[in-house]
């Protein structure tokens, strides 16, 4: 579950962004902090210019962009489809204010809404454990990532509406485990 | 002064002229301690290269499948990472290890260490991008690398694997 929960907001942070704040002429970083506690303690830092992040989206072959396989976003055991996607935020994209996606399982409840111009994303943990996600995508980006045709999502574009960006992205808590996830002007 | 001792003294100063001119890869092989055995070996970037004109195809053309699709991303983070400025990229610590890569000046370091082991390499960005962008398909040649190489100097690999310890350096 953890390490799942980890690939999955990793993966979102490079695709979605935070609710954003400003426009800048200089160069946006995203950070990617995981740190763990307990037995097997270990921090991972990653800093990276969007720009590099952005010309390497281009050129990275289709099975390496993690949980985007053949077309399809996978959450765990439901699989939508790119065009599924892409239909329910064309209709829900003029709707306003909705919850569009909702999956309850055992131990664990996702639920993407939308409010303002913004993307909600919150994943929860049902099992009794610590554990918490909360994405927030700004509408334009998810234009961006689903302007393509076919069952291809535009990272490339998401990527560039990232670069006007800046704030937290992501935050989990998940027991032992902290992911941040921002985009600031600091190398 | 005549002809034949002018073509002469030219034939035994210009040699040495380009020896005390050129750069050297000097690959430094320390096995089994300091009561171990060690190799140093000095190698003309010149010469190798020129060597490397002559070797066998296998050689002049370093080949892997694997290559031809890591290229296209290898060339683009070679040529993104020339616009960074000094940056810690990644860093991992783990119990027993501890990773980072990070942007200094000009160069790409990379650091690993780990109980009994520790892995240094440093190289100029601008010299991984030559040697992307002169390589074609899955096939890197040699020769390009110690191109780059004559853009260098200093240190650039040192590997300490307990008793042994490996440096290869550019001067």
């Amino acid at each position: 579950m953890r390490k799942q929960l980890i690939a999955f907001v990793m993966g979102a942070a490079l695709l979605l962004a935070p609710a954003g704040r400003l426009a800048a002429q200089s160069t946006p970083w995203i950070h990617i902090h995981v740190q763990e506690q307990g037995e097997k303690a270990s921090k991972v830092q990653v800093n990276l210019p969007l720009a590099l992040v952005q010309a390497v989206a281009g050129v990275l072959p289709k099975d390496v962009a993690g949980h985007i396989k053949e077309g399809k976003i996978q959450l765990h055991n439901t699989d939508l489809t790119v065009a599924d996607l892409r239909r329910i935020w064309q209709q829900l994209r003029t709707a306003g204010d909705a919850e569009f996606v909702s999956v309850e399982e055992k131990d664990q409840r996702v639920r993407i809404a939308r409010q303002g111009d913004r993307v909600r994303i919150n994943v929860d943990d049902l099992s009794g454990k610590e554990s918490r996600v909360r994405v927030e995508v700004p509408v334009d980006v998810v234009d961006a990532l689903l302007e393509g045709e076919g069952s291809e999502l535009n990272i490339q574009a998401a990527i560039q509406q990232l670069q006007n960006k800046r704030g937290e992205l992501v935050q989990v808590q998940d027991g032992e485990t902290n992911v941040r996830i921002w985009i600031d002007e600091k190398s | 002064m005549t002809p034949l001792k002018a073509v002469l003294i030219a034939a035994l100063v210009t040699p040495l002229a380009l020896a005390a001119m050129a750069k050297y890869v000097i690959v430094d092989v320390r096995e089994g301690g300091p009561e171990g055995t060690r190799l140093i070996v000095p190698v003309p970037i010149m010469l190798a290269q020129i060597a490397a004109r002559f070797a066998p195809q296998e050689v002049r053309h370093l080949r892997d499948p694997e290559l031809a699709g890591q290229m296209p991303l290898l060339r683009v983070v070679a040529r993104e990472l020339q616009q960074v400025g000094a940056a810690d990229l990644v860093r991992i610590e783990e119990k027993d290890e501890t990773v980072s890569i990070v942007k200094s000046g000009g160069d790409l370091v990379i650091e690993v260490a780990e109980p009994g082991e520790q892995v240094y390499v440093r190289f100029p960005v601008a010299a991984l991008e030559q040697i992307f962008e002169n390589s074609h398909g899955d096939c890197l040649h040699p020769a390009a690398v110690l191109g780059a190489l004559r853009e260098t100097s200093g240190e650039l690999v040192h590997v300490v694997d307990g008793d042994d310890e490996i440096r290869i350096s550019v001067w």
